[in-house]
């Protein structure tokens, strides 16, 4: 009886040490996915902001903002605030599990370019 | 543990081989976590410094436009008292602060570093830095003299004459001075109403005036304006670009007669040989509409400046 609940110790040891892996891959994989959105939110930000220097409407300053942004960002990018020139843009973050929607986490920068 | 039938000690290796690949993994995820502060640091760091090379740009531009033209103030590039001020400003509003601001010509060159209340500390990345440059550049919405040769006829000696009311003085300037601001004076390009300026000056002096300087092409200007050191206006700003000023040899004897000819002297404490049309913008007259030649308005109507981001040469 001892023998066989140590052998089954050791397989419940091997799945928290599987969960666990698979929780720091994903956390691994999070991280890369905020970043990506922080840098696709600059980008879009700057973008958006460059438009609105030029005068151009309110669509066609969100329109600028998702263009800035990789394909698979686009329908979670958007413009959340605008004062002039100042544009805060918002990116949602795609999340490692699948079957997520990617619009439950957000990153927000914002970027204001003089106009000329 | 207690031997078992059918098992060996390596078993326990796997658990351990787990943990490693575990403790591997979690790096991993550390150093993706440190990437992705860095890059957003650093996007966000080159946004200001854009916005800042920019902001300083399009505020020399506004003081190139209504400090130099409107009040005869010497313009040496894009270093004016506002651009540095519109960079740290700009790069305030993007999250950062302006640590270097230098120009050459009509550059500016900006560094920033992100500020800690922008986001860096919290992610905790160390504070970027990053660099950038904007260039003005005038572009010319109007005619300017064309550069055909111009040497006067004796019709077109006599039209200035009767616009003059005076005779040409023998010897005078527009008739022993040339066409070519490269190669020496170029009197044959100057304004109608500037010829006719000379003319009566030359005829109140009694004798024919010396000139040193008159009308001077886009490259002519920007060879003075990259190589002197003094009050040279930038391509496209200077009044002797539209044919509406000289610059003479003996400026007290011409400052004498200056008013009667119709000139002025915009800057007689900076650059006392300069003498532009009295109708000129320069000499806060009616903006140099009352010149009735092509090129001869108002030199404001003639010039936009482009401000634009350009890659980093050396200051």
């Amino acid at each position: 009886m001892n023998d066989a609940r140590e052998r089954g110790s050791v397989a419940l040891e091997l799945v928290a040490y599987l969960a666990l892996l698979g929780l720091i891959v994903l956390g691994a994989l999070q991280a890369a996915a905020v970043g990506q959105a922080a840098v696709a939110a600059r980008t879009a930000a700057r973008a958006a902001s460059a438009a609105a220097a030029s005068d151009l409407s309110a669509a066609e300053i969100e329109a600028a903002a998702r263009a800035a942004t990789a394909p698979s960002l686009r329908a979670v990018t958007s413009v959340v605030a605008r004062s002039g020139t100042r544009v805060t843009v918002s990116v949602g973050i795609p999340p490692a599990l699948p079957g997520i929607p990617a619009d439950i986490l957000s990153i927000h920068r914002t970027a204001e370019l003089p106009r000329r | 543990m207690r031997f078992v039938p059918g098992y060996t000690e390596e078993e326990g290796q796997a658990t351990l081989a787990l943990l490693f690949v575990a403790v591997a993994t979690l790096a991993v995820a550390a150093l993706l976590y440190r990437v992705a502060a860095v890059a957003d640091q650093a996007a966000g760091a080159q946004n200001a410094a854009d916005a800042a090379a920019l902001a300083a740009a399009a505020a020399a531009v506004t003081d190139l436009e209504s400090g130099f033209l409107t009040t005869g103030e010497t313009a040496t590039g894009v270093e004016t008292p506002s651009a540095r001020a519109a960079a740290a400003d700009y790069a305030e509003r993007n999250g950062a602060r302006l640590v270097g601001f230098e120009t050459s010509g009509m550059r500016v060159f900006v560094t920033v570093e992100m500020s800690p209340d922008g986001g860096a500390s919290a992610l905790g990345a160390p504070l970027p830095q990053a660099r950038a440059a904007a260039e003005v550049e005038p572009e010319f919405t109007a005619a300017l003299p064309d550069t055909a040769s111009r040497s006067l006829t004796p019709a077109d000696l006599a039209d200035l004459e009767r616009r003059a009311g005076v005779r040409v003085v023998e010897g005078s300037a527009l008739l022993t001075y040339g066409d070519d601001c490269h190669t020496g004076v170029d009197v044959g390009h100057l304004a109608g109403a500037m010829k006719v300026a000379v003319i009566r000056l030359e005829h109140a002096l009694g004798r024919p005036v010396k000139l040193t300087s008159a009308y001077r092409d886009l490259s002519c200007q920007a060879r003075l304006f990259a190589s002197v050191q003094g009050p040279v206006a930038p391509p496209g700003r200077s009044m002797h670009n539209y044919g509406l000023a000289v610059d003479v040899a003996e400026p007290g004897a011409v400052a004498a007669h200056a008013r009667a000819a119709g000139l002025c002297q915009p800057l007689p404490a900076t650059d006392a040989v300069h003498f532009a049309l009295a109708a000129s913008r320069e000499c806060a007259g009616a903006a140099g509409t009352l010149v009735d030649e092509p090129y001869g308005g108002d030199p404001g109507s003639f010039v936009t400046y482009d401000v634009r981001l350009v890659d980093e040469g050396p200051a």
